[in-house]
């Protein structure tokens, strides 16, 4: 009977190492271990510094592409990344960083269009070194835009009198009217951004620069129509980007293979709900338009692409 | 829920003979460890046990890995925190089982449930489920925990019946009635908690 135990406990033993012994072989990366992997990043949504509250959509930030570009970096079994892009574009500073990001991958980068990926979101998919649409694929719009919102006469109504103190004869310039003077200046600044838009396309799609002056009218084009302007290289799906990725990097049986963010633990994820609490309150309280003026506050002097 | 026990009494000498004995006859080795707990043996038992499914775990499902922190914390602080749990899930029921009159060991209770942990060592092989492409494998694994999960609630039951000494069902009420109050509870916390941000 004790010789049974003993046997059966070794039995019992030997599974459970045998099979820890096998998950930890199995944990490795299953896909190819010959570098035959093209990383997939799907980037959707408006492109912003930060990740806008709990009822805002999920954004493109610097800080996201940052993590999953460099995760693709880390697997030395990735060889090229396919950036899927579905944005209608967003900050300018933000959209800057990207690009930068994309640029500085050491690894070839192709972009899918999906849906959408214009202004800001044409703008990052320069960067990359080949660019696919699909034919009914929106993009374009290569221009800038900027709301300003006078609050005066709602802070009338709500029986609020501010009182701006500045110093620095423009530095008020986003508190108060627009006149000639100050819509002459804003204009100015917009150009400068709209210039340096045309030159990082102009760059990225080795297309001169006066051309892209001609089609930078803020009108969007369809996937086909970007092609015949160059600035898009291939019209197809996320297969042919896969597939003109992994001929950038040789690769004969690509594997495609989804990066994305690991779960972020238990205790950030319950840091977020009083917020996310505080978030509905606000609109069961205050009412939708609330919350309409709370997003356009926050896109409020920030020139967007 | 009717348990059959083995007329067969084990004899016990140490772990392989108690690890063995609770999953091949659980009732007769239960009864036997309840004569003379060793709350050393069943310790050992049951952090050997839970080394595995953290292992198992840490391994195999990446994402709640990366959601409890890392393999890290799932080592570090799971391990004493499920001693702790245990303990207090120990002294509820003893708390519950003196409110329905019964008497006995929380010694002998806290050892026996140390011991009704034994069966998530399948966890281990378990686990290699979800290297099995496609869905059928996430089926069978959650199919697998869910039959462990009972195998486990189960000997829990046994341990409170047998070292109470009560009939199944009173040692039902005595393994739930503590999960029921901590479910109110908490959910008496949530509504509190919602009035203060309102």
């Amino acid at each position: 009977m004790m010789n049974r135990t003993k046997w059966l406990f070794l039995c019992l033993s030997l599974l459970v190492i045998g099979s820890l012994v096998l998950a930890v072989v199995f944990a490795r990366d299953w896909q190819q271990a010959d570098g035959g992997n093209i990383g997939v990043i799907t980037l959707t949504g408006p492109i912003a510094e930060s990740v806008g509250g709990s009822l805002q959509p999920d954004s493109i930030t610097p800080a996201k592409v940052r993590k999953l570009l460099r995760l693709a970096e880390e697997d030395t079994n990735i060889s090229a990344v396919v950036l899927r892009v579905n944005s209608p574009g967003g900050s300018v500073g933000a959209s800057q960083e990207i690009g930068s990001l994309i640029s500085d991958f050491p690894r070839p980068v192709v972009v899918s269009m999906a849906d959408m990926a214009t202004s800001g979101g044409l703008y990052i998919s320069v960067f990359a070194d080949h660019i696919v649409a699909q034919e009914g694929t929106i993009t374009g719009s290569i221009g800038v835009i900027l709301s300003h919102m006078y609050l005066g006469e709602l802070f009338e109504k709500l029986g609020i009198t501010a009182e701006i103190l500045t110093a620095g004869k423009y530095k008020g310039i986003f508190s108060e009217r627009l006149n000639p003077e100050r819509r002459e200046i804003l204009q100015v600044f917009l150009d400068d951004l709209h210039s340096q838009f045309i030159e990082a396309v102009a760059a990225g799609r080795k297309v001169d620069a006066e051309r892209v002056r001609e089609i930078a009218t803020g009108e969007v084009f369809t996937g086909a129509q970007a092609q015949a302007l160059g600035l898009v290289d291939s019209l197809g799906g996320l297969d042919t980007a896969i597939e003109e990725a992994a001929e950038l990097a040789g690769v004969a049986d690509p594997v495609p293979v989804d990066i994305i963010l690991p779960p972020v633990p238990w205790w950030e994820e319950l840091g977020r709900f009083p917020s996310a609490v505080l978030d509905r309150l606000t609109l069961a309280l205050l009412g939708k338009d609330a919350l309409i003026l709370q997003q356009q506050l926050e896109k409020h002097l920030i020139p967007r692409w | 829920m009717e348990i059959e026990s083995k007329d067969e009494v084990t004899r016990r000498d140490g772990l392989a003979e108690v690890v063995v004995g609770i999953i091949s006859s659980p009732v007769a080795t239960m009864r036997e460890v309840s004569k003379e707990p060793s709350l050393r043996l069943s310790f050992t038992a049951f952090i050997l046990v839970m080394m595995v499914v953290s292992m198992a775990t840490a391994l195999t499902d990446v994402e709640l890995t990366a959601q409890l922190g890392g393999s890290a914390v799932v080592f570090a602080v799971l391990m004493p925190l499920s001693l702790l749990i245990l303990v207090v899930q120990a002294g509820v029921s003893f708390g519950a089982a003196r409110l329905l009159g019964a008497r006995g060991s929380f010694h002998n209770l806290l050892s026996l449930f140390a011991l009704s942990n034994l069966p998530s060592l399948f966890m281990a092989p378990l686990a290699l489920l979800r290297f099995a492409p496609g869905i059928t494998g996430s089926i069978l694994h959650g199919l697998g925990s869910f039959i462990l999960s009972i195998w486990v609630l189960v000997l829990a039951v046994i341990a409170v019946r047998e070292t109470f000494q009560v009939t199944t069902g009173r040692a039902l009420l005595i393994c739930y009635l503590p999960i029921l109050l901590l479910a109110v509870l908490v959910a008496l916390l949530a509504g509190l908690a919602l009035l203060l941000y309102i």
